[in-house]
C-alpha cells in the first residue's frame, strides 16, 4: 500500500498528513501507532528506539464515533483507563483525570456515558483519555471528519490551543485541505495509492489563529488543492473513470 | 434517556404517569381475557375441553392447601433450572471466551460445538440417565447441556464483535494483553452473555419440564403429566400456568439485574 515513505517529525511539531482517500494515510498512522508492523522499512522514535508495538508514548485518537470509547465506562472512567492500566494510585489518578477533563472542556459531564454524548463531546473524551497517559506524540486519524461543520471548526481551534499549551507532538491525518492548512506547521501531501508516498511537504508559516480568508492562506490552499487534484485524477484514471 | 437526574422532576412525573397508564392497559388486557375465558370460551367449548379460570383457581387451592405439593414442586423445578442454568452459564462463558480469543481453541472446538448444539437436550435424556442416574444429577446435567451451548455461542460471538479500535485504543493506552482481556474483552462481551443467558433460561424451562414428564417423581412437569391419571384436568392447567408465571418472574428478575448491576454494560440491549 505504501511505498518509500520517508519523513521526520520534529518534537513538539504539529504535523499533518494530507491526501486523497485510499492513499494510505491512515495506514501510515497505524504503523506509527504500532497496530500493524511494516513489511519493510522502519519507524524510529526520537530515542533511537524502533516502533514495534503500541505504547502509551503514542496516544491515538480515532475517527469513528461510538466505537473507540468504552461504552460501559462513563467520561471520567474512560479518561482514567490508561492510568488504571498503569496502576497509578487513586488520588493521583483523580487529579490527573480532573485536569485532563478540564483541558478538553468537559467539566460537568464526568458521569455521563458515551452514548449520552454528542459526537464532538465524544472526541473530546478521546483526546482527554489520551492526554491522561501523558504521551509524547498524539496520533489523530481524521478525528473531526464525522462532526458537523460548526463543531469541527470549534474543535480545530481548541486543538491548536491544546497543542500550544501541551507542547506535544501532534501527527494529524486528514483529507480536508482547509483543516490541514488551518492547523498544521507542516503539511505532507501524499500521492494516490497503491504504492503511495509523500509527494511534497509544505511549510505553513502563517501565524495562529489562522484566517482562512487571508491572501496567503488562500494562495496556499490553491496550491495544495492543485496537488491533491492531480492525485485524485491519477487515481480515477487508474480506476478507468 | 437513562439519566434521571439530568431531567426535571416534571418529566419524571410525566413518565411515571405514562408508565402507569401502560401498566393499567396490560392489567386490563389480562382481566378481559380471564373474563372472556370464564364466561364465553368455557361455555362454548365445555369444561372438560377448557376448564374455567375459577376451576383452575380451585385446583390451585387444592394443590396448595390440601395436598401441599404446589409450592414444593415449584421449588423443585426452579432449583433444577437455576442450578443447571448457573453452572451451564459459567461453563458457557469460560469456553466462549476461550473460543473467541484463540483461533486454535476455536478450530479444535468448533466441530463439536456445531454438531452438539443441534442435538436437543431432551434427546439425551435416556443417555444421561444411564450416565448420571435417575436422580437430580441427570436432570441438572441436561440443563447444563441446554444452557451451555447457547451461552457459549453467544459469548464467542460477542468476543468476535468487539471493534478492533477498542482493542487498539486500550493497547496504545498501555494495556497489556491480559489487561485487554479483563478490561475490554470481558466488559464488551457482557451484553452478549446477558442475552445468551436470557435465551438459555427459556430453553432450561423447556428441558426441565420435558425431563420431569418423562422421568421424575416431583416438579411441575411431573404434575402436568400425572394430572391426567387422576382426571384432574384443572391441575394440569395449574401446572401450565405456574410454569408461565415462574418463567415470567425469572425473566423479570434477570431484566432487573440488567437494569441495575449490569446496567453500564447492557444499556444498549437491556431495554426490550
Amino acid at each position: 500500500m505504501l511505498d518509500s515513505v520517508t519523513f521526520t517529525v520534529q518534537r513538539g511539531e504539529f504535523f499533518i498528513l494530507l491526501g486523497p482517500s485510499g492513499c494510505g494515510k491512515s495506514t501510515l498512522l497505524k504503523l506509527i501507532a504500532g497496530f500493524i508492523t511494516p513489511t519493510a522499512g522502519r519507524i524510529v522514535k526520537g530515542s533511537g528506539e524502533e516502533v514495534s508495538r503500541p505504547g502509551r508514548d503514542r496516544g491515538m485518537v480515532f475517527q469513528s464515533l461510538g466505537t473507540s470509547l468504552f461504552p460501559w465506562l462513563n467520561v471520567r472512567e474512560n479518561v482514567e483507563f490508561g492510568l488504571r492500566m498503569a496502576h497509578v494510585p487513586k488520588n493521583r489518578r483523580r487529579a490527573i483525570v480532573e485536569a485532563c477533563i478540564a483541558k478538553v472542556g468537559l467539566v460537568g459531564h464526568e458521569r455521563k456515558y458515551p452514548s449520552e454524548l454528542s459526537g464532538g463531546m465524544q472526541q473530546r473524551v478521546q483526546i482527554a483519555r489520551v492526554l491522561a497517559t501523558d504521551p509524547e506524540i498524539l496520533l489523530m486519524d481524521e478525528p473531526f471528519a464525522a462532526l458537523d461543520a460548526q463543531t469541527r471548526k470549534i474543535m480545530q481551534k481548541e486543538l491548536v490551543k491544546l497543542w500550544k499549551e501541551e507542547g506535544k507532538t501532534f501527527i494529524f491525518v486528514t483529507h480536508d485541505i482547509r483543516e490541514a492548512i488551518g492547523m498544521g506547521q507542516r503539511v505532507a501531501v501524499m500521492t494516490a495509492g497503491p504504492g503511495s508516498r509523500i509527494k511534497r511537504i509544505y511549510e505553513i508559516a502563517l501565524p495562529y489563529p489562522r484566517d482562512e480568508t487571508a491572501l496567503d492562506f488562500v494562495s496556499l490552499f490553491k496550491r495544495v488543492e492543485q496537488d491533491i487534484e492531480e492525485e485524485v485524477c491519477k487515481m480515477l484514471s487508474r480506476e478507468g473513470l | 434517556m437513562q439519566d434521571a437526574k439530568s431531567r426535571g422532576i416534571m418529566t419524571n412525573l410525566h413518565r411515571l404517569k405514562a408508565g402507569m397508564k401502560y401498566r393499567l392497559i396490560s392489567i386490563l388486557s389480562v382481566a378481559a381475557f380471564v373474563l372472556l375465558w370464564q364466561f364465553v370460551l368455557t361455555p362454548v367449548f365445555g369444561t372438560i375441553f377448557l376448564p374455567p379460570p375459577s376451576a383452575i383457581l380451585r385446583g390451585a387451592a387444592e394443590l396448595l392447601f390440601e395436598r401441599k405439593i404446589l409450592l414444593s414442586y415449584c421449588l423443585v423445578s426452579l432449583n433444577r433450572v437455576m442450578t443447571g442454568w448457573i453452572i451451564g452459564s459459567v461453563i458457557g462463558v469460560i469456553v466462549g471466551l476461550l473460543i473467541g480469543n484463540s483461533r486454535v481453541i476455536k478450530s479444535a472446538a468448533d466441530p463439536f460445538i456445531h454438531f452438539l448444539s443441534f442435538i436437543p437436550a431432551i434427546a439425551l435424556l435416556t443417555v444421561f440417565m444411564i450416565w448420571f442416574g435417575v436422580g437430580e444429577l441427570s436432570k441438572i446435567m441436561l440443563i447444563i447441556f441446554a444452557t451451555g451451548f447457547t451461552v457459549m455461542i453467544n459469548t464467542a460471538t460477542g468476543v468476535g464483535a468487539i471493534e478492533e479500535e477498542k482493542i487498539q485504543a486500550a493497547r496504545s493506552l498501555g494495556a497489556s494483553s491480559l489487561q485487554v482481556f479483563f478490561h475490554v474483552t470481558i466488559p464488551a462481551t457482557v451484553p452478549y452473555i446477558y442475552v445468551g443467558m436470557r435465551l438459555a433460561m427459556r430453553s432450561s424451562f423447556l428441558v426441565i419440564i420435558a425431563a420431569e414428564m418423562l422421568a421424575a417423581s416431583s416438579g411441575i412437569g411431573y404434575l402436568i403429566w400425572n394430572s391426567r391419571l387422576f382426571f384432574k384436568i384443572n391441575w394440569m392447567y395449574v401446572g401450565i400456568i405456574m410454569l408461565g408465571l415462574l418463567g415470567f418472574v425469572a425473566d423479570r428478575l434477570w431484566r432487573k439485574i440488567g437494569n441495575t448491576v449490569l446496567r453500564r454494560y447492557v444499556r444498549e440491549v437491556g431495554r426490550y
